[in-house]
């Protein structure tokens, strides 16, 4: 089953003044199937972040088509879209974003109490999302207490606990060192496979792109190749440097 | 670009930030000016009524507001300068030296200074006929108010608040000069901890609290002083122990509930709330002091103050008495017939009383005796007391005290009351004590009401000991103000001696046109500076919760952007802030309320009126005009946190 389906999916920027036109994306066509773990890579302006950012409602495409678990986003407006984007959504930041006022756990549990869940269904799900994540002994503590890569999976275990349709990470292991980047990645993979989590990732960073199960490749704002995991990480990784070597430029 | 262009953009950007600040410190300009052109004023020498000491009530006034008109601007240049720590750090990174930042902050402090003063002196020189009329029409005055310019008003403000804003802008940019860089970068560090609050600290607190209140509670007449002086005393540290602690644990205890704490933008709310009450304790503390003072001191007042044309009534329920010589055609009654003739006014009411002097014993305290006839018509002559109806044997007994009742510790009962009329005594029954009064001031001593029959007896036996009282009602005393003046040259003593009077007893003319501009004038005068020092005080304390506020909202704005990708949309952003801001305002307004509302309790037994009614009117009007800061502070910080 399809939960992202893009179509000929455009972006313009810099027009509207009459000044040069910029097409960061120019006719993108993807799915990604139930389930997937898919990282998109590809050089700084190949339009990986505008994609990403089309595909989390927080920018607007000038043409094509975004649908989500059957709905059309580009339709959603107002109150409508932020309940899609609460609800439907979950988002891992290179920077976490957690608020410091809050404890993990608090911070966990914010979008339920956003979108009003009663207590029971919270506590239930926040357990279940830190057990997951290995952080149920850190829940009561807070950002400033934790490390990096403990704060980035609280960070996680936040996007998922709504059990979103697709879980947008944007950079996740950016801010980590490689130690607890893996940490970070391990977690996405077990989530992916054991509660068909579908995830969406945004990288430079090969090594992070093999914990992948697909790989597509952007340049020059179109899909330049696409990679499936043969299951083993260490030949994937050496599969996507081959094709990173093909595609040159500069990775960020 | 040069330091000046620098100066006044930063001015111009910063606009929106200073705007508050301008309309304080202008208003605050303003209402100096308008009291030193009070001061100054060859408009108001005219009015008799304006007495030296008048004029020094104003000067007293504007001094007050200078006061603390310079606490504010010193406490409001302090936080914008510590805000801006950053910024002023990075001037220096860029190569600007200190002095030349030093420089800058200075002209821009200054700059927005005079731009405040030319604000308020405009506003004040603009304003200064309405508040003379206000001025006139609280007093009651008569008279015509015309637009002036006070030029040494004007003088003396710009002298005085140039040399305020001076000493203020060197003291912020010696503070910039004496800085460190670390320091001026670290300005935004901040405890990371969400503060425990200690149980000790916020039980002594409410301890305290209720102690003060209780002993406020239990205060009974007289009242001493030093009760009052220790109450806010206790009070005082106990707000501020209260706010320090108490409210950290509240807003805990708050957040372990679960099912309240996570519903919604509160979660928000309650732990933004948490982490920074801390910091803020102190100032809302402070604030809820200054604003029960204000209220306090506004609603007695204002109570005193609209109670003014009663209590000028009750002690003068005659428009012209005095003490008369009793027999028809006396000198005395003759000059003021003539006078009355004169200027075509004819009494409504004209009566002399014959009151007999007695002596109530065993006390052998004075009285006088009045008929039950006397009595009535004069009471309806004033349309003041019911009518009383009286058997041989009865009598009700009048004291002023019952009006002034805290003044006495011990107000007099009697069941029965015995006096004695030189070699006679009496004995009659006390069927009511009244606090009604038909006599004015010239006589003090209480009056006890008596049967026709039993009057007669008395008076019979006090032939050599009356008090002759001449009262007259006029059908509008004020209109006959000037005759009233001219019929007051004549006495006292003027056409005869003090032979015969009492103590007590008084022979001076008396009226209730006097009592009625005496109160009003002083009353008047009073309420009209405590209005603006209440509005003022309101301004300052609502630009100084706004500022704080806004300050924050800096550091809410990342948060804000977080939550915005995290679901929360704008509706649970602005009720999120709306929920932190009422707490923010809303326990220092309380807080204040209930404190004046003990304050105003005591004030309430000892004053004849009560003084819920304008306590409640002063409270309502307060927290009407405080909700506007809360309303700007709430769209401003919306504003802030979600662009």
């Amino acid at each position: 089953m399809e939960i992202v389906l893009i179509k000929n999916l455009k972006k313009d920027y810099g027009s509207r003044l009459g000044g040069t036109v910029t097409q960061a994306l120019r006719g993108i066509n993807l799915s990604v199937e139930k389930g997937e773990f898919l990282g998109v890579m590809g050089p700084s302006g190949s339009g990986k972040t505008t994609l990403l950012n089309c595909i989390s409602t927080i920018d607007t495409p000038t043409s094509g088509h975004v649908h989500i678990g059957g709905a059309d986003i580009l339709s959603l407006k107002g109150k409508a879209l932020t309940e899609f984007r609460r609800d439907k959504l979950g988002f891992v930041f290179q920077d976490f974003n957690l608020l410091d006022t809050l404890t993990l756990e608090e911070n966990i549990l914010l979008p339920l109490a956003l979108a009003r869940m009663p207590v029971g269904e919270i506590e239930k799900r926040v357990s279940q999302a830190a057990h997951d994540l290995g952080i149920e002994d850190l829940l009561g503590k807070y950002p400033y207490e934790v490390s990096m890569g403990q704060k980035q999976r609280g960070a996680v275990a936040r996007a998922i606990v709504g059990q979103p349709h697709l879980v947008l990470a944007d950079e996740p292991t950016g801010a980590l060192d490689s130690k607890s980047g893996r940490d970070v990645l391990s977690s996405f993979a077990r989530l992916n496979k054991e509660r068909q989590a579908t995830v969406l990732m945004v990288t430079h960073d090969p090594f992070a792109a093999s914990f992948c199960s697909r790989v597509v490749f952007l340049k020059d704002g179109m899909l330049f190749n696409e990679l499936i995991s043969g299951g083993e990480r260490g030949a994937f990784f050496d599969r996507i440097m081959d094709v990173l070597a093909v595609m040159g430029g500069d990775l960020r | 670009m040069n330091m000046n262009k620098l100066v006044f953009k930063n001015i111009r950007r910063r606009l929106s930030e200073y705007a508050m600040y301008l309309a304080s410190s202008g208003f605050i300009v303003a209402v100096f000016y308008i009291f030193a052109s009070l001061f100054y004023s060859d408009q108001f020498v005219l009015l008799q009524q304006i007495s030296s000491q008048m004029r020094m009530g104003f000067r007293i006034a504007a001094i007050m507001v200078l006061i603390y008109g310079a606490a504010f601007v010193w406490y409001s240049t302090t936080f914008f300068v510590k805000n801006r720590k950053k910024e002023i750090a990075n001037y220096l990174l860029m190569g600007l030296g200190k002095s030349q930042v030093t420089r800058m902050l200075f002209l821009e402090i200054m700059t927005v200074g005079l731009i405040g003063l030319a604000l308020g002196l405009g506003a004040g020189v603009l304003f200064s006929k309405y508040v003379g009329m206000l001025l006139v029409n609280i007093t009651k005055e008569i008279a015509e108010v015309h637009f002036t310019l006070a030029p040494k008003a004007i003088g003396i403000s710009i002298l005085v608040f140039v040399a305020l804003y001076l000493v203020n802008a060197l003291h912020v940019s010696s503070l910039v000069y004496r800085s460190k860089l670390i320091d001026l970068y670290q300005a935004d560090k901040r405890a990371e901890r969400r503060p425990r609050g200690s149980w000790i600290m916020g039980l002594l607190g409410l301890g305290l609290l209720i102690y003060g209140y209780v002993d406020s509670a239990l205060l009974t007449v007289p009242i001493h002083v030093n009760a009052i002086l220790r109450i806010t005393l206790v009070v005082v540290v106990g707000t501020f122990l209260t706010m320090a602690s108490l409210l950290i644990l509240i807003l805990r205890i708050a957040s372990r509930n679960k099912k309240a704490y996570w519903g919604g933008p509160r979660l928000i709310a309650l732990s933004q709330l948490m982490y920074r009450i801390k910091a803020q304790a102190l100032t809302l503390a402070a604030i809820a002091v200054l604003n029960a003072v204000t209220l306090t001191a506004v609603a007695s007042v204002w109570s005193i103050y609209s109670g003014s044309a009663k209590d000028a009534r009750y002690y003068m329920p005659f428009d012209i008495t005095y003490i008369s010589d009793g027999f028809a055609g006396n000198e005395l009654d003759t000059a003021v017939d003539g006078v009355m003739n004169t200027y075509e006014q004819t009494p409504v009411y004209d009566v002399t009383l014959a009151l007999p002097r007695v002596r109530i014993q065993p006390e052998d305290r004075k009285a006088y005796v009045v008929s039950q006839r006397q009595y009535n018509a004069a009471a309806n002559a004033q349309g003041s007391g019911k009518p009383v109806s009286l058997d041989r044997g009865e009598a009700i007994y009048t004291d002023r005290a019952y009006y002034d009742h805290a003044m006495i510790e011990d107000l007099p009962h009697y069941d029965t009351i015995g006096f004695s009329v030189g070699e006679a005594a009496f004995s009659l029954t006390v069927l009511d004590h009244r606090k009604d009064r038909i006599v004015n001031q010239q006589a003090v001593n209480p009056i006890i009401v008596v049967s026709d029959t039993d009057y007669g007896a008395i008076a019979s036996a006090a032939v050599a000991d009356t008090l002759y009282l001449r009262g007259i009602m006029l059908d509008d005393p004020l209109g006959a103000e000037p005759m009233i003046r001219e019929l007051d040259q004549l006495a006292p003593g003027g056409l005869h001696g003090e032979k015969g009077l009492l103590e007590g007893e008084d022979r001076e003319f008396e009226s209730y046109v006097f009592k009625y501009r005496d109160e009003f004038m002083s009353i008047g005068l009073f309420l009209f500076v405590m209005l603006f020092h209440g509005v003022l005080f309101l301004m300052a304390l609502g630009s100084i919760l706004y500022y704080k506020q806004l300050n924050e909202s800096r550091f809410d704005a990342p948060r804000y952007r977080i939550l915005d990708r995290v679901g929360m949309d704008r509706r649970d952003i602005r009720r999120s802030v709306g929920q932190q801001l009422t707490i923010v305002f809303g326990i220092p307004l309380i807080i204040g309320i209930t404190h004046s509302a003990f304050a105003i309790r005591v004030l309430d037994m000892v004053w004849p009126r009560s003084q819920w009614g304008p306590y409640a009117f002063v409270v309502g009007v307060y927290t009407l005009l405080y909700a506007l800061y809360y309303l700007v502070t709430w769209r401003q910080y919306v504003t802030r946190v979600t662009s």
